[in-house]
């Protein structure tokens, strides 16, 4: 068999940069292969597609040491022109910036422009890549106004056009909300089936990841720290967990219970998937003799609180755009009471409502109908500026809002506005950045942290208005599994010392965590509303807001009998697991 | 969709090729600005209205367009009279005095201004974006110049989206904004200040690093020019509509610089 890539003694610094991105990678891809590339931020994965690819050296300056061969084409020999866009292609993380044609047919098309094909064979690769990513019909949209699972798929097709020998897909999900995600996975799905080519996928989604790659590569700080087939790697359970590699829960499960030994299981290898987890964990309670036995879910009782709620929403509606061709009902009488104190996650599809709702406890949005009430005041009747002072809002990417040149004006600039005293402001800071952590980070330049830290500068900045409730959007998206983990601690700790604290987020796993109380919103209204266990305990509602639980709640509402139908954690799972295993 | 202007009709004026209405623009454009008296201005505002009315387009969304400069062209109207003194006098108060001709010109300006105006709206709304990027490529405007054109329409929508957001953002941390005017300037400048600027370059110049990226790993060439999806093709209908066009154009030149000069503009 021939090799696609083969990688030598790779390594590569960035122009201007301290350290090297790549440190002596030695890889080789076999043709037709699907290689999963998995790794913390910042450990040079994006920089490895980019060798791959020919921009490293090609188009991207810095130190280039070692070879990189593409079906024995030294990359270093030959020019840009001989690998792209005829035998690369690649598709980058963020969808808006790679399609950039007036229409998806322009951006898919616009490779084969430079490859000299005629006009029947363009437009009937313009078919054939939009069926596969299973887009036929869009070829006259404009990019701007797709979904983003739709651009993906687009800039996904696009790549494939070129009918490429190699595929490259850095992080294409990273910032993508589920349904996007699972869009762009089956397009991979039916690529595998349709179409064979070598492919390269970088993935913080361990959980699909397994599913399709033939083999997976962990890198860290540079380096390729583990390689093989999905079950070796995910035998180092402890490995990938000191890495910050999340593997999927029924894994985590296999793995403890594979420790303590339950017999039977260590025959096999650790579970990959829920399915494996399902045929193995039923065999074994079948061999045993151990029969379901039915488990009822508590339905929550209603506390009555005596004090006054600190946000109140009463049959509120939302419309967009009122009275003009692109009217949207984006909240359909959502009625909502929040208490001081409270820990609440915000969950349901993109475009189901919950950032326009959050977005009404600020201000930045009024009511079209029914009221808001935060901290006694109807928002209608005043600015966003009187409610900085109760709510503070947390946008999703920090670099909207970080303009200073250090962290501690950055964080001043909102007390700054308020008027208060020079020795005020500096307290509150002080107070603030301690709150996240970044403690001596006052005379850095923002510009220049990581991503998770910038995030931590945006919440500060945002504590500093001494807000009652601070709302987080989406803190963890586009971040691994480690930094995630930072972040929700922190806004954890906030919430245990007093802070009333609202979350949006996609991801389930973290939810099920944090959240002490969970609201699904679905097509403007709310559809379920009550504590995260109770939530998650009801598969048939979640199932049509097109919410999936997480993998562990879903494993034990398959064996329902056998686990309690609202277990939300692994380590829940495993002590009722062992509680009749070793009995 | 935010800057989609353009009205899908089935109509003699969409079927135009792109080339014959910008030839046609032409035409208007210099027309109007070659006369300014009331009369043939106001006849070259009503070719334009006729064309919008070919073209099927709805005349209420046109006459929106012209709201944003509603109170230049007032303005206009109102302040003509006092500079254009000659004529037989309509009104006199004192030292203020309006006359006949002083009326014709206000009202003409009125007219070109909004003929500027409705006239690239029609083009606009008859023709994609893709025609009129066709079209420029065949009169041999450079590639990277029609490529930057694509570009900048594309991205339109994007950016004003960043900038929502980081206002938005900022917004939730700027609670210090007086009430009354004071209140009502800072609310300006800080839409447009450093605290909205800074994020929104930094923002800009990431995208534009991995649009970069992304275009190299296309193989793009900013020399080579893409093969075009439909042939533009000059058929009889463009033939006789850009001949009366430009006839128009030249009684217009010869009315105005041979013929009535007097008529067509008034000092």
């Amino acid at each position: 068999m021939t090799n696609a890539v083969e990688i030598r003694n790779l390594s590569f610094k960035y122009e201007g940069a301290l350290e090297p991105a790549l440190k002596g990678i030695n890889l080789t891809i076999r043709e037709g292969e699907l290689l999963g590339i998995l790794g913390p931020t910042g450990a040079g994965k994006t920089t490895l597609c980019l060798c791959i690819a020919g921009l490293i050296p090609h188009t991207l300056n810095g130190e280039y040491i070692g070879d990189v061969t593409i079906f024995g084409l030294k990359m270093t020999e030959n020019p840009l022109q001989v690998f792209v866009p005829k035998m690369i292609s690649m598709v980058f993380q963020d969808p808006e910036s790679q399609l950039f044609g007036l229409d998806v047919e322009e951006d898919i098309t616009f490779a084969l422009n430079y490859l000299g094909l005629p006009h029947k064979e363009i437009k009937d690769r313009l078919q054939w890549a939009l069926n596969i990513v299973g887009l036929s019909g869009f070829e006259e949209k404009f990019p701007y106004y797709l979904s983003g699972g739709q651009k993906q798929r687009v800039a996904i097709a696009a790549a494939l056009a070129t009918k490429p020998k190699i595929l490259i897909l850095d992080e294409p999900t990273s910032e993508l909300d589920p349904i996007g995600k699972s869009e762009v996975f089956s397009a991979i799905n039916e690529l595998r089936r349709t179409y064979k080519c070598t492919t390269i996928v970088v993935e913080h989604n361990v959980e699909e990841l397994v599913k399709f790659s033939d083999r997976l590569i962990v890198m860290n700080k540079g380096q390729v720290v583990l390689e093989g087939t999905p079950d070796k790697i995910f035998q180092h359970v402890q490995e990938l967990n000191r890495l910050g590699i999340k593997p999927p829960q029924v894994t985590e499960l296999g793995y403890l219970l594979k420790n303590r030994g339950i017999h039977e299981l260590s025959e096999y290898d650790i579970p990959l998937t829920i399915d494996e987890a399902y045929k193995r964990l039923l065999s074994i309670f079948r061999k045993q003799g151990i029969s379901p036995t039915k488990h009822n879910v508590k339905e929550p009782c209603l506390d009555i609180r005596s004090e006054e709620p600190i946000i109140q929403t009463k049959d509120l509606w939302y419309i967009y755009g009122q009275g003009t061709e692109r009217e949207t009902v984006a909240l359909k009488g959502v009625n909502l009471d929040i208490y001081p104190g409270e820990f609440i996650a915000f969950i349901g599809q993109n475009g189901s409502g919950k950032t326009t709702l959050a977005k009404h406890f600020i201000g930045l949005l009024k009511p079209s109908k029914g009221s808001v009430i935060v901290n006694g005041k109807d928002t209608r009747k005043c600015r966003v500026s009187e409610l900085a002072t109760t709510v503070g809002y947390c946008f999703q990417n920090p670099d909207h809002q970080i303009f200073n040149r250090t962290v501690y004006d950055e964080v001043a600039y909102g007390p700054k506005n308020l008027g208060i005293s020079k020795e005020e402001i500096r307290e509150r800071v002080t107070e603030a950045l301690r709150a996240v952590g970044l403690e001596g980070y006052d005379k850095l330049n923002p510009f220049f942290l990581g991503k998770g830290e910038r995030q931590k500068v945006a919440v500060a900045s945002v504590l500093a208005m001494r807000p009652k409730v601070l709302i987080v959007d989406e803190p963890t998206t586009g971040m691994d599994w480690k930094t995630s983990i930072t972040m929700m601690n922190l806004i954890k700790e906030l919430n245990q010392k007093g802070m009333t604290v609202i979350f949006i987020t996609h991801n389930m796993e973290i939810v099920a965590e944090y959240a002490k109380r969970v609201v699904v919103l679905f097509d403007g209204k709310i559809e379920l509303d009550g504590p995260t266990r109770w939530v998650f305990s009801k598969p048939h509602i979640l199932l049509k807001t097109l919410i999936k639980p997480p993998q562990i709640t879903q494993l034990s509402q398959m064996l329902n009998g056998y686990l309690k139908p609202d277990t939300i954690s692994v380590e829940e799972a495993y002590e009722q697991l062992v509680s009749f295993l070793l009995r | 969709m935010l800057f989609e202007i353009y009205v899908n009709k089935d109509s003699f004026v969409h079927k135009l090729d792109p080339r014959v209405k910008l030839m046609w623009f032409f035409c208007v454009m210099v027309c109007a600005a070659i006369v300014n008296s009331a009369i043939p201005s106001g006849i070259v505002f009503a070719w334009i209205i006729f064309m919008a009315i070919l073209a099927k387009l709805p005349l209420k969304r046109l006459l929106l367009l012209t709201q944003a400069l509603a109170y230049l062209i007032i303005v206009c109207i109102l302040m003509w009279p006092l500079f254009v003194k000659s004529g037989p006098t309509v009104f006199e108060w004192d030292w203020f005095k309006v006359t006949y001709n002083g009326i014709l010109v206000g009202v003409g300006m009125g007219f070109r201004l909004s003929s500027m105006i409705l006239a690239s709206a029609v083009v606009f709304m008859t023709t994609t974006q893709k025609e009129l990027l066709e079209s420029l490529r065949t009169i041999k405007i450079p590639e990277h110049f029609v490529f930057a054109t694509v570009l900048t329409l594309r991205y339109i929508p994007s950016l004003m989206g960043e900038w929502k957001t980081i206002a938005e953002a900022q917004a939730c941390r700027d609670p210090g904004r007086g009430k009354g005017i004071v209140g009502k300037i800072k609310r300006i400048t800080s839409a447009i200040g450093i605290p909205i600027a800074v994020p929104l370059i930094h923002r800009v110049a990431k995208m534009t690093n991995e649009l970069s990226l992304a275009l190299d790993s296309k193989g793009f060439n900013p020399n080579m020019r893409p093969i075009p999806y439909k042939e533009l093709k000059i058929g009889r209908r463009d033939k006789a509509f850009a001949v009366v066009s430009i006839a128009i154009l030249m009684v217009y030149i010869l009315a105005r610089f041979l013929i009535w000069p007097q008529y067509m503009w008034i000092y």
